[in-house]
Formats: structure tokens, sequence, C-alpha cells
């Protein structure tokens, strides 16, 4: 139980003389149940490739197998424009979402939104309902109360959770989430992420992209950097965000702990290496005060 | 600069509800960088509308650089003396020309076309991208998509700027940018007003504003307000990390003298204590 | 991202080439296009399209990129036009259906008019960006707001709608996305499935369509804007020597075309 990319590549406006390579020769296998982050700058193909697992792109070169399967091989066979992978259960089994995923809610209620997804799938009603309560109430809303109500009516924030609560409805084995937090404030971040945590630790395999080097460092397994469409690092987030130097040539961020550490260690504080989360930078500082 | 006594605003007047802002009270002076802090929804982006006059406010008084904000013929006046930069970068191009975006403002007040064809050089080299006169806005990352919009608005040299959560939409490095030309203005001595809900930007204010449900539930200087977790909590931002790290620490009984703010100042505390043993 | 059709930017002859003047010249062309009907006008039709394809250099594959998708339609032209066209001339008869060498004539007229006309619409917008076009529509039609039409405020719509687009179609895609992934399918077989499809793509762009529109009159005020009259008057360049020139030269081979 995997995702796969094989050689993978991508390139917009094929066979045009303005085409550019978003990806390039893209390998990495995800196992079942990790929880991955992905970072890079705008413009480096993180979520072109996010659209390639999902099957909303095609790749130019290489594939992508998930649990096994190749998504693209009618497509490679026989070369035809439209992907006619079996998309419904590609759709069962990842759920995306997008950047500021409130952009687009539609319904009349916020009910009917969080359905949306699951009435492409021959689902009674009452599992249906029960779903939609259960994504709602994982997101922190009392279901009862929000049920009805009009998601335009919602704030910035509220919809944003009502929109992933449309996603998270389908249970969806593997979870990709573009940029989730952005915009959020630091509260309902620090919620999200917890659940984010949670959700992972019922076994949902989570790839997320994010700017933030703080809540990448805190929650984030195994890191994924990109750049200019290849991949330039695949490795534990510990190890990565360990090395300062190469995080401060690649201008990824630098996680608050992992700076107050660094700026401790050119002052001679004999504070390891691989501390990169708050936890570990509070109980390094102990072990050095409380033995002197 | 800025002088807001017993503000009251709501979006409609005859129903019940809540008022946006509520009986609040606002003083910036010349010069100062001033940071408004507060969750989404809190009502500040609501706020910074009463000062240009987008909205009226129902009752209090406010005067923003010597014109009062109700007296709607002023209004083309205030404008011109307080500048705003928006959250979305993509919302507030005019122009598909950088150069011809940067004027929209200047021609506004009709200023000659060969003032304004200097002031477009002069605020691009201001906001560090020069050469760009002839880019179209469509095409450029998002922190040069609001240093161009800070252009268009310092072009037509206000006396106050307001940056509506101007960052919060960029990635680090266009958040670092736009974070630099603001520091840079802040040195010229140019009267600021940041509205964020980013902890870490409040700290280069003068003064610290933390809105609560359309009131301002405590203001004064960024150590007074940082440096108090409980009210920062209930206003729904986080304590920095090394707030947290000084109060986890006193947990565990190891006592720093001040309180930091910064990362220098942590370290400074901890080196001051491992002397003291 | 797709760019196909807007702007490219050059630094060839046409790219140059004086707004104002590209635009009359452009309009002579088409009716070049319109009232030819002769091998030798096409001849020099062609000649001139090749000259300026040359002249703006850009790969050919680009130029004709507008065409590539709508092969079917030419075809569509044709067929009508061969089949219900009458003339004298009989070739083939069979039933209702008779074939004119008239026909055939005005179907191979008409197709070598849209294919002209697309691929100078194409070169036209490859080649302007697209507030230089707007700035030289303003000047040339300047004249008329003598006549109290307000076209200062009619441009100024114009282009701020026109910049909306690429955002707009970018937020279309992402959101197009997002329901395919939620499940909407537009391609499917069955109606109900495609308007509820439809609908979740149309409502949100909507949606956001108004967001956008309503922050910018939000910024526009904030930037002082009171209305299009009150602003600082544009500088209306003149056509240039060259683009006279060049206008002169057109209205001649015009004139010459009409005559052959």
């Amino acid at each position: 139980m995997s995702i796969t990319a094989k050689n993978l590549s991508f390139q917009y406006e094929t066979g045009m003389p303005f085409a550019t390579n978003a990806l390039q020769d893209i390998n990495f296998t995800i196992q079942k149940g990790e929880f991955v982050g992905i970072m890079g700058h705008t413009g480096c193909g993180k979520s072109t490739l996010f659209q390639l697992i999902c099957g909303l792109l095609t790749p130019t070169n290489g594939t992508i197998f998930i649990d096994g399967e190749d998504i693209f091989k009618h497509y490679h066979a026989h070369k035809r424009h439209k992907n006619d992978y079996d998309r419904k259960s590609l759709r069962k089994k990842i759920g995306i979402v997008f950047q500021y995923p409130e952009n687009q809610l539609f319904e009349t209620t916020v009910e009917k939104d969080v359905a949306y997804g699951l009435r492409h799938m021959n689902i009674s009603i009452s599992e249906i309902n029960s779903r939609v309560k259960w994504a709602l109430e994982i997101m922190g809303f009392s279901y009862e109360s929000i049920r009805h109500l009009s998601p335009l009516s919602l704030s910035g924030g509220e919809k944003r959770r009502v929109a992933i609560a449309g996603i998270l409805v389908i249970r969806p084995d593997y979870l990709l989430l573009d940029e989730p937090i952005a915009g959020l404030d630091p509260v309902i971040r620090n919620k999200f992420m917890k659940l984010l945590q949670k959700l992972n630790q019922e076994g949902m395999t989570i790839l997320m992209i994010s700017h933030n080097a703080d809540c990448i460092s805190e929650y984030t397994k195994r890191l994924l950097v990109l750049e200019k469409g290849h991949l330039i690092a695949d490795n534990t987030t510990h190890y990565l965000f360990s090395d300062m130097d190469w995080i401060t040539s690649h201008q990824l961020g630098i996680s608050q702990s992992k700076l107050i550490a660094y700026e401790l260690q050119k002052r001679g504080w004999n504070i390891p290496k691989n501390v990169i989360t708050y936890e570990e930078l509070l109980h390094s500082l102990q072990t050095i005060i409380q033995n002197r | 600069m800025i002088h807001g006594k017993d503000i009251t605003f709501s979006y409609s007047i005859n129903t019940n509800n809540e008022p946006v802002i509520n009986h609040v009270d606002f003083d910036v002076e010349s010069g100062q960088f001033v940071a408004i802090l507060g969750a989404n929804g809190s009502g500040k982006s609501t706020f910074c509308k009463l000062l240009n006059g987008l909205l009226l406010p129902q009752s209090g008084s406010l005067t923003v650089a010597g014109i009062d904000v109700t007296n709607t013929d002023m209004v083309w006046e205030l404008r011109r003396k307080i500048g705003m930069v928006f959250q979305n970068p993509d919302n507030q191009f005019v122009s598909s020309v950088v150069a011809q975006d940067i004027a929209f403002g200047l021609e506004n007040y009709e200023f000659s076309r060969e003032e304004i064809d200097k002031k477009i050089l002069q605020t691009l080299e201001m906001v560090n991208m020069q050469g760009f006169e002839n880019a179209c806005p469509h095409y450029l990352s998002g922190g040069q998509k609001q240093r161009i919009a800070i252009a268009g608005v310092l072009a037509l040299n206000p006396d106050i700027i307001i940056f509506d959560e101007a960052t919060s939409m960029l990635d680090p490095i266009g958040r670092k940018e736009v974070l630099d030309i603001i520091q840079k203005q802040k040195t010229l001595g140019q009267t600021i007003i940041m509205i964020t809900h980013y902890i870490e930007e409040a700290v280069l204010a003068d003064k610290i504003y933390l809105m609560n449900q359309g009131s301002f539930s405590a203001y004064g200087t960024p150590v007074d307000i940082l440096t108090n977790c409980e009210l920062l909590i209930q206003s729904g931002m986080l304590p920095l990390t090394v707030v947290k790290l000084y109060k986890d620490l006193q947990k565990i009984g190891i006592y720093l003298d001040h309180c930091p703010i910064t990362i220098v100042e942590f370290v400074e505390e901890l080196c001051q204590l491992q002397q003291k043993i | 991202m797709p760019f196909t059709g807007k702007y490219i930017h050059g630094n060839s002859l046409i790219h140059k080439f004086d707004v104002q003047g590209k635009i009359i010249v452009f309009i002579i062309l088409i009716f070049m296009t319109i009232f030819t009907n002769s091998f030798i006008g096409y001849m020099l039709l062609f000649t001139i399209l090749g000259m300026i394809i040359a002249l703006s250099k850009f790969h050919l594959k680009l130029i004709f990129s507008s065409i590539r998708h709508i092969w079917k339609f030419f075809i569509v032209i044709f067929v009508l036009n061969i089949l219900f066209f009458d003339g004298d001339t009989i070739l083939f008869q069979w039933k209702f259906i008779q074939l004119t060498k008239e026909g055939i004539h005005h179907g191979i007229t008409i197709i070598f008019n849209v294919f002209i006309i697309l691929i100078l619409g194409n070169i036209f917008t490859l080649t302007t960006e697209l507030t230089e076009m707007m700035n030289g529509l303003e000047a040339l039609l300047m004249p008329l707001s003598y006549l109290k039409i307000p076209i200062e405020q009619a441009v100024l719509i114009l282009t701020i709608s026109f910049q909306f687009i690429p955002t707009l179609l970018q937020e279309g895609d992402t959101i197009r996305k997002a329901q395919t992934a939620r499940g909407a399918d537009f391609e499917s077989k069955y109606l109900h499935k495609k308007i509820m499809a439809t609908g979740s793509l149309f409502i949100p762009v909507f949606i956001a369509a108004f967001k956008r529109a309503d922050d910018l009159s939000i910024a526009m005020e904030a930037r002082g804007f009171r209305d299009a009259k009150h602003r600082t008057k544009k500088r209306y360049s003149k056509i240039s020597i060259t683009g006279k020139i060049t206008i002169v030269a057109f209205l001649l081979l015009f004139i010459i075309e009409i005559y052959i």
C-alpha cells in the first residue's frame, strides 16, 4: 500500500516553443501511514505533483503507482488523450485539498456541500448523513447548529474547515493538502495540525505542502523538497532541518525553535544539531542548565 | 496623526447584531509604527476601512491627518493622505502594465504626465523593483506584486500607510521582501499601521493594539502585550516561541530575569543566567 | 499555464510598430480579405500574410495554433457552402443535392477568408500588449468624445475587465480540478450529472469574480478614484511617419485589389 512516482516528468504546453518543464524525473515511494511534508518555492512544481497523483493531469513521461497499480497504464499503452483509469476508485482513495479550498463551496447548505463528494458514490442516505456528521464534528463544528447554514455566511476560517470536511467525508486513504494552513489564525492552525496528526495516527496517509517551517518540523516525519521541478531532497524532516547551512542556502524558512537552538549554539551552548522541535529544545535546555 | 474616541460601527443599524466595532479609542502619533493584532473576524479590517472613509463610523469621533473622517466633502483629500495596501495582491491591480498601475493613484489626483513618469521610477526604486516598469503584474511573484502595490501608495507621498494583512498570502521569501520595505519605510519616519495576525510581525511595532471581537482588549508596547500569554490566547493568538520557552522554563524551575520577546534577547538572558551559575 | 492567443514579448518589427497604425493596417487587411474574390487578390493577401509572419519572427506552430482546434469547423463551412450555394454551372446532381462550380468557389473563398482573418487576429494579439492596444483604440476613438460619448470611461472599464481574465481563468481551472477530485463529472453522458458539475464550477467562479470586483473597487476608491473624467489626461501619441506611410501604402493596395 503506497504511492510511488517513477521517472515522473511533466511539461506544460508540450510541443510548443515555450514549453516549460514543471517536473523532471521524480522518483519516490510513500508508504501507507506516513506523514510527509513537501516544501519548495512558488513555481517549483509542488501543486503539479499533487494534480498528477490525483490523475487530474497526465504525465509527459513516467508514471504513478497507487497501491501497486499504474494509474496511467491505459494512457501510456494507447496514447489516448483521456486517462481512462477507473477514476471513481481513485477518487475514493485520494482526497485533495487545494489551496484556498473555501473558494470551491457552492451548495446552499453546509450539509449539502460536505455531502457533495459522496453523492457520486453508491452510498445510502443514512451512511451519507452519518459521514457528514463525522466530518463536520472532526473539523470542530457542532453538526446540528451548522448543517443548515449557508456556507457563504461563514467566516473565512470556518469556510476553510467546511471545505476540508467535504474532502474528509470521502474517508480517503491518502490525503493531499496544498497549503492548508495559509492565512489561518495561529490557534486554529495549531488545532488543525493536531487534527491532522490524529487522522494520521488513525492510519490516514498525509502529504502536506506548506511554507510554514514550524508546522513542518513539529508534525511531519518525512520531507520532500522540490526546486525548479527537481526533487532535491527526500529524507526525514529531522535530518534535513538539522543542516542549517543547507536550509538557508535553499531559503526554505527555519522553525523558530531551530533558530533559537542555532543562535545558542553560536554562543557556545552545547545543543545537539538535530534539535528542531519545541519539545526537543526545551528538553535540551533543561538538561544543560540542570546539569551544571 | 490619528485621534479616535469612542468609535462604533456596525454594518446594519436596524438589526440587533452586535456592532462590528464597539466603542473603540485609537491614537497614533506621527512617525509611529502601530500594529493591530487580532484573529480573523475580530474586526481589524473593518476598523481600518473607517480610517480612510471607506466606511463611516456611526458614533464617536475620528480625525485622521487633521481631517474629520465623517466630513464626506474631504474624503478625497483624506485618501491622499492615508494609503492602503490590501491582502490579496491579485485583487488590487487596475492595469496589466506595472508603470500604469503605479500611475493610477497619481492620475486620480491629476498630477502632470512629467511628474507621473518621474514618480514611477522613484517609487520603483524605493521598493527595489527597478526595471519592472513595463512588466505585467500577472506574471510577477506574490512579493513583487505587493511591492508594486506599495509603490502605487508611496507615489502619492501619504502621511500614513496602512498594511491590511499585506503579507498573509505570501510565501516566506515574499513576506521577507515586503517586511524589508516596511522596515525601510519605518526608518525613514513614515507613519505605519500594520494589521496582522502574525505575532512575529508585531514585535517590530512601537505600539500594539490587540483586537478581540470588535474592541481593543489591550494596547501598549510590544513587551506589555506580547508577554501576556493569557490575553493573547483569549484573542486567538499564540504566544511567541521565546515567551513560551520563558514560561515553560519557569515551570521546571529555571528563572530568567526578564521575559524576552526576540531571539536575541532570549539568548542574552540565557547567557547571563549561565554566568550566574 | 496556457499562453495561447495572448501577447508574447518580442522585438520584431510587428511588435514595435506604432499601435494606432497597426490597428488601422489590420482593419484594412480585414477589409481586403472580405473584398477579395480573385486569384490574384488572394496571391497578394497570402504574400502580405507571409511577410507579416516572417517579420513577426514567431514560430509557425505558434501562429497556426489558433487554427489547430477548429479545422472541423472549416470542413462544416465548406460542405454547407458547396451544398446550398446556388450556381449555374452544375457539376454534379443527386436528388436535391447539387454541386456547382460557384458553390465550390464560394466555399473555398469563405475558408480562405476565415483562415486569413484568424491568422491576422492571432498575430495581432501575439504582438500587441493589451494595455497598449487599449491605449491605441482610445486614441483612435478620442474624436468621438466630442460627440459626448464617454470613451475614457469605456476604455478604463474594458482595460480593468481584461486584466482580470487571466486570474479568473486560472481560478476556474483550479476549481474545475477541485470539483473533479470531489467526483464532479464534466464529461458525463448523463445530462443531470453534467448540469450538477457545471453548477459546481460556475457558482464558485461567479462568487470569486464578484469578490474580486468588490476588492478591486475598494482598492480603487482607496487610491482616490472618483470617476474617469477627473484624471490626468492621457498623452495621445500621434501616428508615426512610418505608420502613416504604411497606412497609405495599404490603402493603395486595397484600391488596386478592388480594381483587379
